[in-house]
């Protein structure tokens, strides 16, 4: 589950002894970074962007799967790495960590995006919906619950990520033809081959969809 | 993956952004990301100060002032493919669009990263140039613009300067008789980079071509306009310009002639020429046959 905060500092270091080694840099960062910003406002007296400091942890608001996190994160921490390793949201899975295998498809202002190749700083302000949040209560959504019906995993390494990018086809086009289902899951590479069961779980969940759409 | 630390900066203007980038020794500017956080994972290169465009008013908003379309440097691809002005005016940039790399990607990356990497296979740049698109590019200096067929200069080399930002991408409404078309050979049918591309543009009164563009993509250091190939058809009537004629066959011939492709690990050199020469005939064909007088 999700931790309440990710405060480092908090948190007993490598070995339990106290501080640990990042929050020991930190601190021994601050003084020189400091003193480095203050030459530079004095120097151009005009409003200065908004900077987060390198090797340090500043605080930034996530919106992820409908809940306001404030975390601390260094600006170059992937948001694939601030959902499993800070959120323990490791529904997202990391491959090929360079954005070709779509492991780490999230939906970021619900479109399908890699989260491995997105800094976290700069996903703030958006909602980020991870395949944790597609969850109805206990119960499978529908699309997780399409994949199921349609056998469309074998060792499903890469399932989380099909299954986000299907959710965000869905979103965009609820009644997508097969080609049209082939195309936008192209960003998804499945090392099994279950790509036909996976297209058949899209139309699935297209059906799924437009049924509990057309009763409510 | 471990990636070397960096400042982020977020400014809110394009002023800020321009006062940070000429502050920064190394500065680079992040819009969608999907080359520079690849690059910086692997370590290819590092940067002190990264200024992030995102908050950035206008930058990605798509629009029509007179005869010309303005498209924001940080408009994403999916962006370009789904807007109904770009719809409306200039489809064949929406229909390039859509041949780059996976939905995730379109969703990220924006025509000026695209652009501004100048990889010789990026796919917006051949048919920007060949609708005779102009780029606006600001400094603390000032503004400048340039034609984005003068833009790149080598493989990954731009005439962007130090300090420079390309602010946006002004394309030119073609005008009524004008028919364009972008095509594109990959190794396979998705997530595919360029072995060969080409885009074609002509314009058509009373029967007779009177202006054309053929731009190469993947076959030299940068996409390239070949000089050859327009003045061929330029001129002509278009009834010689049939498929399968002895001049549409020329077009292919010259626009290869024009091409300096290297062998890779996806095409031999002499592959690439003679595929460029049957994309340019079939761009040309494509092209005719969406002019509509």
């Amino acid at each position: 589950m999700a931790r309440d905060r990710n405060d480092h500092t908090d948190e007993p270091g490598e070995g339990g002894r106290g501080l640990s080694r990042r929050g020991f840099l930190t601190s021994m960062g601050t003084g020189a970074l400091s003193v480095a910003a203050a030459t530079q406002v004095s120097a151009e007296a005009v409003p200065q962007a908004e900077v987060l400091a390198a090797e340090e942890l500043s605080k930034v608001k996530l919106r992820v799967n409908g809940h306001d996190r404030e975390l601390l994160v260094e600006p170059r921490w992937s948001l694939a790495y601030v959902l499993r390793d800070e959120l323990g949201l490791t529904g997202t899975k990391v491959s090929c960590d360079r954005g070709e295998c779509g492991a780490c498809t999230v939906l970021i202002n619900g479109v399908p995006r890699y989260a491995c190749i997105t800094l976290a700083v700069e996903a703030e302000g958006a909602e980020v919906t991870t395949v944790e949040g597609l969850m109805e209560g206990e119960e499978l959504g529908t699309v997780q619950q399409a994949f199921l019906e349609r056998d469309a995993f074998q060792c499903g390494y890469c399932t989380s990520g099909q299954i986000m990018a299907v959710e965000g086809l869905l979103r965009a086009n609820p009644n997508p033809s097969i080609e049209e289902i082939r195309r936008h899951m192209a960003g998804n590479l499945c090392r099994c081959g279950t790509y036909p069961h996976i297209f058949m779980a899209a139309q699935r969940a297209s059906e799924l969809k437009g049924s509990s759409g057309g009763a409510s | 993956m471990y990636v070397s630390d960096f400042r982020y900066h977020r400014p809110e203007t394009l002023d800020e952004a321009l006062r940070l980038l000429e502050a920064s020794p190394d500065g680079v500017l992040l819009a969608g990301g999907t080359d520079l956080l690849v690059d910086l994972k692997q370590g290819k290169r590092s940067h002190q100060d990264v200024i992030s465009l995102t908050r950035i008013q206008n930058l990605n908003a798509i629009s029509v002032e007179q005869d010309r379309l303005l498209i924001g440097t940080a408009v994403t691809h999916n962006q370009l493919i789904h807007s109904p002005l770009i719809r409306a005016h200039c489809r064949v940039i929406a229909e390039a669009a859509e041949t780059i790399a996976t939905e995730q990607i379109r969703n990220t990356a924006t025509v000026g990263g695209n652009l501004c990497t100048a990889a010789s296979c990026a796919d917006t740049a051949p048919i920007l140039i060949a609708l005779g698109a102009e780029i606006e590019i600001v400094s603390r200096q000032g503004q400048r613009t340039l034609r984005l067929a003068d833009f790149f200069v080598d493989h990954r080399k731009t005439a962007l300067e130090t300090g420079e930002i390309l602010r946006r991408i002004i394309v030119p409404i073609p005008p009524q008789g004008t028919g364009a078309a972008y095509q594109k050979f990959g190794l396979r049918q998705a997530a595919n980079i360029a072995v060969a591309s080409v885009a074609a543009m002509v314009r058509v009164a009373d029967g007779m071509c009177e202006d054309a563009c053929f731009v190469m993509g993947a076959v030299a250091p940068t996409p390239r306009v070949s000089a050859g190939a327009a003045g061929l058809v330029v001129g002509r009537p278009i009834s010689q310009l049939s498929e399968g004629s002895p001049l549409w066959k020329q077009v292919g011939r010259a626009v290869a002639d024009d091409a300096e492709p290297i062998d890779d690990i996806r095409g031999s050199g002499e592959f690439r020429r003679e595929i460029t020469a049957t994309l340019a005939r079939r761009a040309l064909t494509m092209a005719l046959g969406r002019v509509r007088e």
